[in-house]
């Protein structure tokens, strides 16, 4: 009895080693797609790039007739899983990826070059959005600039962390408004969302997904979208091209695989991700994140990655954040 | 604050399948791993939480709330019988639990335990259910000065809440503090002691170090002493206690708990503590206090009615201030944080389905230790004399899995071995390892928050200063602090003109 209860409790604690699983591959050849396909997320489960992997991969699946296997592989800001697409069969490994697997490169996050992979199309894009708090007097992004002008380095606008998407995102702002703010970084998006709902900063850039539900309480105001297209769901929201600035922030989200593969192979696949987004079910899934479906070719999402390349190495540098650089 | 909503708005996420069998699963598992002498729950929670990060947030959550609740009363069990804590929150519950065993009544003592240790869980969680939401709605308002205050009062109380020497808790809070600075710098970005290693660009993965401190360095100690322990000849029976001992507890259980919450509540102070201090206060108000320390029911229902209590308290400053009220706490921080769910007034407002699936889950949870300990204690009295060598293979394999498990990283499993090599020289030069974990969490909440409230002055310190002691928030925190910090001088100062020493447990 004594060896019963022992080997019960062995088991307990064995079975939960089995949660964590493996992928397994195998080689093929010619006509593409000619096997299965490892759709690699280079994160944990559970966050935006996990979810929208996880709802492309079964309308590719149903087009491209081989199957397409989506796997968490996180670790290194997501570099870890770009490394592992790098080295495998093109068109055979691939992973979603935004803006940060750019910026990784040059804020020392992860040892990786992004030309060991190549593009291949843009699934999604999420919008940007300026808020400020409810009660707060700016009205306009017009308002703002002109505090900020007379004020330099006065106005405090918060992001969710020193190197990410929103601290560009202000810095490429006061770069071209050629304003100086003091960026104020948080711990995440949200406390970034609390402090400006308590006055703490004045402003903050996030995505739109994440603002919602402080903007539904009635905690926070959005000036403007970072953006040339007013978004769906808030048709009321002015655009800042509509302001009068060219602060375009599009937050993109596209398929990356290995560097070097045949072009029509590469054409096929994004031609598949062309096709599987237009699904009913995707789209609603993609809406109710508020994202928008958006697609870009694999030549002009490559085009879009050079210049981002180029921007965000010398943005990163002028802001002192550059300390590695793979090429 | 509508409290109606409190349970009623997780309902259907916790009663689902999957959910109902982890969290069960994970309450066995408590039991079983708290039961057996040398498996801490912290161990557990550090080693198993890697696994569950494949599982939906919710589920990943109420596996480790089981293991928390199930463990912590898991410790009576071998307490009572064996004379040694299964847990080392156990330690009061042998001074009477194991006297009642020598007298032929294990069932009893057992029961009082259980019963005891159910009614202490089930207070502390609705005092969880009703003061979290307050607390993280008032915390809401909190600017980046208060928590660098609240941040600076969770280190003070870790030298002066903890076991021993206050020096050594103090070196092993620094380490913390610094080992926290590790990784990208908060506000410039620029790489800190990562000796150009992109592994350590985002600083040392929490679990992976608790798996190394608290996980392998338990296994390493224990590798010195692998006897097995006696076999249990008690024969278990009469283990539901009557209605009629339960009501001459009660009193006793309600004073225990309040203790108990209240001490699990404070960063740095755990179970253990909690029922020292609560057995003690019974001590001095029992009417049979001579009886206590030979037998007696009474002792048995404040040590275990505290240290169950603790879980609530804990879970209390870890949910609304995302602060941790103990190590196992601070875990669960590092498991909510690889969901991208970051505990404190934030995650009340964002995602209140969550919380409160927590606090239902809590609930079931206790009652799932009272019928799992009434039903099974005969099954796990007998767990108690599982060979070691077995057991411990198989928890450091689970661990170095783990390790690996949390970003797929060897570096990772190197972090671990290191971690357990240090945590066992901690331990043998009885430093204690709870405020480093403490120290590690803390430490980016103090300096994030200190130089976000300078940045926010453009680097004027007096105007920060101005500002710590204007906001009546961060003012009384800063009170507390001074207070805690001229206590113990006080207390040798009145002692010294009284002649007498004041009470102290």
């Amino acid at each position: 009895m004594g060896k019963k209860a022992f080997l019960i409790v062995f088991l307990t604690l064995m079975s939960f080693g089995l949660l964590v699983a493996g992928g397994a591959k195998d080689a093929g050849s010619a006509e593409y797609p000619s096997k299965n396909i490892d759709f690699l997320i280079g994160y944990s489960a559970g966050g935006g790039n996990d979810l929208i992997t996880r709802a492309i991969a079964p309308p590719m699946e149903k087009l491209m007739g081989v199957s397409v296997v989506p796997s968490n592989l996180p670790g290194g800001s997501g570099s870890i899983a770009a490394k592992k697409i790098a080295t495998e069969d093109p068109g055979y490994a691939m992973g979603l990826y935004s803006r940060s697997i750019v910026l990784i490169q040059y804020t020392g996050y992860g040892d990786f070059n992004i030309k060991t992979l190549d593009p291949v199309a843009q699934l999604v894009e999420d919008t940007a959005v300026l808020l400020v708090a409810a009660d707060s007097s700016y009205q306009s992004i017009e308002d703002i600039f002109t505090y900020a002008k007379r004020n330099p380095g006065k106005l405090k606008v918060g992001n969710g962390g020193t190197g990410g998407l929103w601290h560009l995102a202000a810095a490429l702002i006061a770069k071209e408004g050629g304003i100086k703010i003091e960026h104020i970084p948080y711990d995440g998006g949200r406390p970034a969302l609390i402090a400006t709902a308590a006055g703490e900063i004045e402003a903050t850039i996030t995505n739109l997904a994440e603002a919602e539900s402080l903007v539904a309480t009635g905690d926070l105001r959005m000036l403007a979208v970072l953006s040339s297209k007013r978004n769906p769901a808030f048709p009321d929201v002015p655009t800042v091209t509509e302001q009068g600035f060219k602060f375009e922030y599009p937050v993109w989200r596209g398929v990356f695989t290995a560097a070097g593969g045949a072009e029509e192979d590469i054409d096929a696949l994004a031609g598949y991700i062309e096709e599987a987004i237009k699904d009913p079910k995707f789209v609603e899934f993609v809406e109710n994140s508020g994202l928008q479906v958006s697609f870009k070719g694999p030549q002009e999402f490559g085009e879009l990655i050079e210049k981002e390349n180029e921007i965000y190495a010398e943005l990163l540098d002028e802001l002192g954040l550059k300390v590695s650089d793979p090429n | 604050m509508n409290f109606g909503l409190l349970y009623t708005e997780g309902l259907n996420l916790v009663f689902q399948t999957d959910v109902l069998m982890f969290l069960f699963a994970g309450v066995l598992l408590g039991i079983s791993i708290g039961c057996i002498p040398g498996l801490t729950v912290i161990m557990a929670v550090a080693v198993l939480t890697p696994f569950t990060y494949d599982l939906r947030p919710l589920v990943a959550i109420l596996t480790l709330i089981g293991i928390y609740c199930g463990g912590n009363y898991g410790g009576s069990i071998s307490a009572c019988l064996v004379n040694v804590p299964g847990t080392p929150s156990a330690i009061m519950t042998t001074l009477d639990g194991y006297p009642l065993t020598t007298k032929g009544k294990a069932g009893l003592a057992i029961g009082t335990a259980t019963v005891s240790s159910f009614l202490g869980g089930l207070f502390s969680v609705f005092v969880l259910t009703f003061l979290s939401p307050v607390v993280a709605r008032f915390a809401l308002n909190f600017i980046s000065a208060e928590y660098f205050a609240l941040g600076v009062l969770g280190i003070s109380l870790i030298a002066y809440l903890g076991k021993g020497s206050s020096t050594k808790g103090f070196l092993s809070g620094l380490l913390g503090l610094f080992l926290a600075t590790i990784g990208a710098d908060p506000m410039i970005g620029y790489p800190r002691f990562t000796f150009g290693s992109s592994h350590l660009i985002t600083g040392l993965e929490f679990i992976t170090v608790m798996i190394g401190l608290l996980g392998i360095a338990e296994i390493l100690i224990q590798a010195e002493s692998l006897n097995v322990l006696d076999k249990v000849q008690q024969t278990l029976k009469g283990i539901i206690p009557s209605f009629m001992i339960i009501r001459s507890l009660a009193g006793v259980i309600m004073r225990s708990s309040v203790v108990g919450v209240i001490i699990g509540a404070i960063p740095g102070a755990g179970g253990t503590i909690a029922s020292i201090v609560a057995y003690g206060q019974q001590k001095r108000v029992s009417r049979n206090p001579e009886q206590m320390g030979e037998g007696s029911l009474e002792g048995v229902a404040a040590a275990e009615g505290a240290n169950n209590a603790c879980t609530g308290g804990a879970m209390l400053t870890m949910l609304s201030l995302g602060i941790p009220g103990d190590a196992v706490t601070g875990v669960m921080i590092g498991a909510l944080m690889i969901h991208g769910l970051s505990p404190g007034p934030v995650l009340f407002k964002e995602n209140f389905e969550l919380v409160s699936s927590i606090f239902i889950g809590m609930l079931l949870a206790n009652m799932l230790v009272l019928v799992l300990g009434l039903g099974g204690a005969k099954f796990f009295a007998k767990m108690i004399s599982a060979p070691k060598r077995f057991l411990n293979t198989a928890i450091l394999s689970l661990a170095v899995i783990g390790s690996f498990a949390v970003q797929n990283s060897f570096f990772d499993v190197g972090v671990t071995l290191l971690f357990g090599v240090l945590g066992y020289v901690m331990v043998k030069f009885d430093i204690p390892r709870a405020p480093l974990v403490l120290g590690l969490i803390l430490g980016p909440l103090i300096e994030n928050n200190l130089r976000r409230s300078l940045l926010l002055v453009n680097g004027d310190v007096s105007q920060f200063l101005r500002t710590l002691v204007t906001r009546p928030i961060s003012a009384s925190i800063l009170l507390i602090i001074v207070l805690l910090f001229f206590y113990p001088i006080l207390k040798k100062f009145i002692s010294d003109k009284f002649g007498k020493t004041p009470e102290n447990v």
